[in-house]
């Protein structure tokens, strides 16, 4: 729809600047001469009614364009998201693409990319179409005049090629700068580390910081904007040069027959219009065409972003139907992509249904990067993973992803009601079984608590109204979720980081009796939880140590398992 | 054009003068030139067509030289005074610049230096927000009122020119302009009311439709949305929020475009007087010369005027940030205190009585009626549940907060004798969230760029068991830390950093130690380690050790147990265990899988579970 009203806006506009220079033409011919009011009439009626015309026009164009270009950005925004949901996994936690969504984003909306493309691509169409019309009206009287202001443009646009090279150079140079003094800044702001600032004393060594990449970039800013100004002189120079041939030329043409036939002086006025028109139209094309391709080049990591696979492509198309009966990890190995270190280093071990494992180890050592492994977010680098002794890939995404449910150490909960929360479904008429998982997870006082219950909607960034949860409350919503999900297998990664003893201990011995006979995998720095566990997995600098029961390890009084378990349980001994 | 609250505009305005006069005078020498340049510059193209056609009319009668006069002389003054003119605009820029970073050093120093409670006051940076958003950019708040106070008079000086030349000639094309300018004015007004108007419904329409971009974009939401295939419903609830926010945006264009109208009528009217007067005017004998350069005039004029008005109004507007950033500037947000100096070259003896506390502006008391004492040298342990106060009584040993009720002293001194800074030096704490800055290890750990000890820093590095570590890095102690600000940065695991932290408190040697929950994210033998420094850190110091795990009692002299009422037990673990209370409970409940059952023992999970029930 408004394609169509964009090239009728360029016509339209081309048109009112034509009008503009040969009307006026008319207007002073008739003035110097006959003076007949109706024509006098005629020629300031067409001229005052064009110009209304085309405010009118562009007026239109702005309404249209105001609702299409937020339409637009949030198109982008929401193809964005449909992207970041559905492409492979591991490229989110990779920080090159991170800085490409970033950059993506930006383009969309700071630069508003599409929005101003579109809007360039019809400017450059209109140059063109009033250029053709302004060269019928010049060529009409000279081709030295086209030639002459040709010049002065190539000039122009020698100086501009130089100076953006400068600026480019300039920008490269002070964006790291600025996002330096970014940083120091921000400290201010960054709430996490104000009691430090006062109780060190920080702020004297901050503010200097701050003070002196004020005066860094005041300098840089002082240099680019010199060079600027010198620049935008010329360009005035080179304009009125512009003027000064055109009114110059044309006007020798009213008195003399130097270089043709002499003309009138309504014609002075028009060629005198158009010359100028003329050399606007040229630079305005000459700026459109930059400006596009600098919005194109804006929307490349837009596009890099989008041609990113996705997951549910990857992979093969085995349904998983039936529960997780045997989980087998054979020679894997794995470094995150773009790293060095090998992270797991040849890790072997099997788990039979319904065993309840805990993975332990030092920070560091590899224990959630097996559990991003199995839920298939990273592919291992060597070696496979085979559940009900089919690699894991082989599985169709979807159905694979069901077979599982998790709770990270970052676990996000989302704003819907606590019930959605849990379900991860539209809302259901029977919360019973959501009802009862909030109890057995110790939140039934809480969701009691609430105005809406359980359809209570979560956390206010949505809604001012949302209900805020503490951290452990939270956790146990998000455990909840994890039991809801009909999945024969669930994995436990830090699933208690955030509650208090008493909390801890009572999640921790309701989780076999939670759990049920799903096959369980745990992740904690709490060794007492693995006591409750059938096998213990030790990895140890990203090879398996130790994969046996508690009492079998603590046998072995070497190992590290019996290390980290006494160093806990010595402050118990009393 | 911010009807809804009344400023004193012009006293703002002459503040920031004022601040020119004393950061930078030579700004008003670059005014005065741009001014006189930018004001002269338009009437070149206004009188060049007059004198030419003027000379062009003559016919036959006119001479190429006056011609060629008339065009060079423009050049050379057209181009002079138009180069003068972009290149003083140009050298102001970054002048105009540098006010408004000194102004972010300013406000920098301002909210670093401001008294804690504000930080924690999660509406002090909402309230706030006019006043940060002025420095925010080059085209907004203080900068770009600086930006068009620059531009203004020039503009003012050719318009009162092009009336008076028009008013001449008739003034009934002015009232024409005027109309259009004042009709112009009003529908902006208008439009900005209606906006107003809808605001809230617009910002809860943009909140909804950002939470799911944000939860979208945030990568860190990518394993949950995958895990529990959540990608269709949240993708289909962000575009109904997208279609609800554009609806509300639309009601708002469609009233603008509706009063665009109005706008236009008052255009034809502008523009049929001009064009009718004119014509009229040479018809009654005019010359074509003088025609061209009013037409040209009135075209300049409409032009000027329009900007003038989005000048002021943009200056009105924008004005009023300036005032809140002035009004934050003025405010004492000052950390206040007494004179007291710091106690030295002796540790503390600390004496809660009858302390009662609630947060500012709220009306929960955190802590009621709370007596205690740490002796001289005495480590104490307080342990509790999770939202017992127990961060909140350090905040309060250390002055970040002011008791509601009763009174702290120190070493018999009431806490609020101290100067702040005084009394912050005497204490050394470790909090749970650890902050590496990008600044060297030398000044991590010093927390100074200037005059650092460097021999303490080393010892003090050695005794957290970093040295190993510095010494791997190629600057060592010189390194820069993070890779935010150097590609060569060095980042620490966890654990490091824990100990960097240490490392700080090491080096400022205060009278008394402080240590709030430090393991919580760590492993067991880290843990352990920290423990370990905890003794090192604190050796013949008073102490205190906040945890919500009972292990750190093992090396405390005392514990103290809070929980939702406030202080329950007081005493050492073994009169605690003796007294059958909480403390015994829990200390059971923790350990009891490190000490007596070495296996699992699903048959006490019910009594386990009576046992909880009773302690909570």
């Amino acid at each position: 729809m408004y394609i169509v009203l964009l090239f009728l806006n360029t016509l339209a506009s081309s048109g009112q600047v034509l009008i503009n220079v040969v009307l006026p033409k008319f207007l002073i011919d008739e003035l110097l001469g006959g003076r007949q009011s109706k024509r006098l009439l005629l020629f300031g009626g067409i001229i005052v009614l064009s110009n209304l015309l085309f405010a009118w026009l562009t007026m239109t164009m702005k309404r249209v364009m105001d609702e299409k270009g937020i339409f637009m950005r949030e198109k982008m925004n929401h193809l964005m998201s449909e992207k970041i949901m559905k492409v492979e996994y591991s490229y989110l936690e990779n920080p090159y693409y991170l800085d490409l969504k970033e950059r993506a984003v930006f383009a969309s909306n700071n630069q508003s990319a599409m929005e101003n493309l579109i809007i360039s691509v019809g400017n450059l169409l209109n140059s063109i179409v009033t250029l053709i019309g302004l060269l019928a009206v010049i060529f009409s009287l000279s081709l030295a005049l086209v030639l002459f202001l040709l010049v002065t443009i190539i000039i122009t646009f020698v100086a501009q090629k130089k100076f953006m090279k400068y600026q480019q150079n300039f920008f490269s140079e002070i964006i790291p700068v600025n996002r330096k003094y970014g940083y120091y800044v921000g400290l201010a702001y960054n709430d996490k580390l104000q009691k430090d600032i006062r109780l060190y004393g920080m702020s004297p060594m901050l503010t200097k910081r701050v003070r002196q990449y004020n005066d860094e970039i005041n300098v840089w800013f002082t240099k680019y904007y010199t060079a600027q100004g010198k620049y935008a002189g010329l360009l005035r120079i080179i304009n009125d040069l512009q003027a000064a041939i055109a009114y110059g030329y044309v006007g020798v043409r009213v008195i003399t027959n130097w270089f043709g036939e002499k003309i009138g002086i309504g014609s002075f006025t028009m060629y005198v219009t158009a010359a100028i028109k003329f050399t606007s139209s040229v630079m305005a094309l000459g700026e459109e065409v930059i400006r596009i391709t600098q919005f194109l080049g804006y929307l490349q990591p837009f596009m890099e972003f989008m041609d990113l696979p996705e997951e549910e492509k990857v992979g093969g198309d085995l349904p998983f139907q039936s529960s997780v009966d045997s989980i087998r990890f054979e020679h894997v190995t794995f470094q995150y992509p773009g790293s060095e270190k090998q992270v797991l280093k040849d890790i072997s071990f099997e788990i039979q249904k319904g065993e309840k494992i805990s993975i332990v180890g030092l920070n560091g050592a590899g224990k959630t990067t097996l559990i991003k492994l199995l839920c298939r977010l990273y592919r291992p680098t060597e070696g496979k993973i085979y559940i009900n002794d089919h690699d894991i890939f082989e599985y169709d995404h979807k159905s694979y992803m069901k077979s599982m449910a998790a709770v990270f150490q970052d676990y996000r909960l989302f704003a819907f009601t606590m019930e959605e929360n849990i379900t991860c479904k539209e809302p259901q008429e029977d919360t019973k079984k959501a009802s009862e998982l909030l109890e057995k997870v110790g939140l039934k006082e809480k969701v009691e608590s609430l105005p809406n219950g359980i359809h209570s909607l979560f956390g206010k960034a949505y809604d001012e109204d949302g209900i805020e949860m503490s951290g452990g409350e939270s956790q146990k919503v998000a455990i909840a979720r994890a039991l809801y999900k009909e999945a024969s297998l669930i994995i436990l990664d830090e699933p208690t980081s955030a509650l208090d003893p008493l909390a801890e201990a009572e999640i921790y011995e309701n989780f076999n009796q939670l759990v049920g006979d799903k096959t369980a995998l745990y992740i904690s720095h709490r060794m007492s939880s693995s006591v409750f566990c059938d096998k213990i997995l030790v990895i140890d600098g990203g090879v398996i140590s130790d994969y046996d029961s508690h009492a079998k390890l603590m046998e072995k009084q070497d190992s590290l398992y019996y290390k980290l378990f006494n160093s806990q349980a010595v402050n118990y001994s009393s | 054009m911010e009807s809804e609250s009344k400023y004193p505009i012009f006293k703002t305005i002459g503040k920031m003068l004022a601040n020119v006069k004393r950061q930078n005078k030579a700004l008003f020498a670059w005014l005065f030139v741009y001014t006189i340049a930018a004001a002269i510059y338009p009437f070149f193209g206004i009188v060049l067509p007059k004198l030419l056609i003027g000379e062009l009319v003559l016919g036959d009668l006119a001479d190429v030289k006056t011609v060629i006069i008339i065009i060079v002389g423009y050049l050379l003054l057209a181009s002079m005074v138009g180069f003068i003119k972009s290149y003083t605009s140009n050298c102001a820029y970054p002048r105009i610049t540098r006010l408004r970073i000194d102004y972010i050093g300013e406000i920098f120093d301002k909210i670093v230096s401001a008294d804690y409670q504000f930080m924690e006051d999660s509406t002090f940076f909402d309230k706030n927000d006019r006043a940060m958003e002025a420095t925010s950019s080059n085209s907004n708040g203080v900068e770009g009122v600086y930006h068009k106070l620059f531009d203004i008079p020039a503009v003012m000086i050719s318009i009162i020119v092009l009336i008076v030349l028009i008013g001449m000639i008739n003034p009934l094309i002015l009232l024409g302009l005027l109309v259009n300018l004042l009709v112009t004015i009003y529908i902006s007004r208008k439009v900005h009311k209606q906006e107003y108007k809808r605001k809230e419904q617009l910002a809860k329409a943009d909140r909804k439709k950002r939470y799911y971009y944000q939860t979208t974009h945030d990568f860190s939401y990518g394993k949950d949305i995958r895990l529990y295939g959540l990608a269709g419903r949240i993708l289909s609830n962000y575009d109904k929020e997208i279609n609800g926010y554009i609806a509300v945006k639309k009601q708002i264009f469609n009233r603008e475009y509706a009063l665009g109208f109005l706008g236009l009528f008052t255009l034809l009217l502008s523009d049929a007087l001009t064009y009718g007067i004119l014509i009229k005017k040479v018809v009654d004998g005019m010359s074509i010369a003088d025609f061209s350069m009013y037409l040209a005039a009135v075209v300049s004029l409409s032009a000027m005027l329009k900007n003038f008005s989005e000048q002021i109004s943009y200056v009105i507007n924008e004005t009023h940030y300036v005032y809140d950033f002035y009004n934050f500037l003025d405010r004492d947000l000052g950390a206040k205190g007494g004179k007291h100096k710091s106690i030295k070259d002796d540790t503390l003896e600390i004496e809660f009585d009858n302390v009662s506390f609630k947060y500012p502006n709220t009306d929960r008391y955190i802590i009621k009626d709370l007596n205690f004492k740490i002796n001289k040298g005495e480590r104490l342990a307080i342990v509790g549940i999770n939202g017992a106060g127990k961060s909140t009584i350090v905040k309060l040993m250390i002055g970040l907060f002011d008791v509601t009720e009763g009174e702290i002293r120190i070493n018999q001194i009431p806490i609020k004798q101290f100067d702040k800074k005084e009394l912050y030096n005497m204490f050394a704490v470790v909090f749970q969230d650890i902050n590496v800055l990008a600044f060297t290890v030398n000044e991590n750990v010093a927390c100074t760029s200037e005059e650092i000890d460097e021999t303490r820093v080393i010892k003090s590095l050695d005794r957290v068991g970093l040295t190993e570590k510095i010494n791997e890095l190629p600057k060592g102690r010189e390194q820069m830390m993070l890779k935010i600000i150097e590609a060569d940065g060095t980042e620490f695991s966890g654990g490091q950093s824990q100990k960097l932290a240490i490392a700080r408190a090491l080096y400022k040697d205060s009278s008394m130690v402080i240590m709030d929950e430090p393991t919580a994210a760590l492993d067991a033998l880290a843990e352990a380690e920290i423990y370990e420094n905890f003794s090192e850190l604190v050796k013949g110091k008073t102490a205190v050790y906040i945890s919500h795990r009972l292990a750190s009692t093992k090396f405390c002299d005392k514990i103290a147990l809070f929980d939702k009422d406030g202080l329950k037990e007081y005493g050492n673990h073994e009169e605690l265990m003796k007294l059958g209370g909480s403390y015994s409970q829990m200390f059971s409940v923790q350990g009891k899988y490190y000490t007596e059952g070495r296996e699992r023992r699903e048959e006490d999970f019910s009594a386990m579970n009576d046992e909880l029930s009773e302690v909570l």
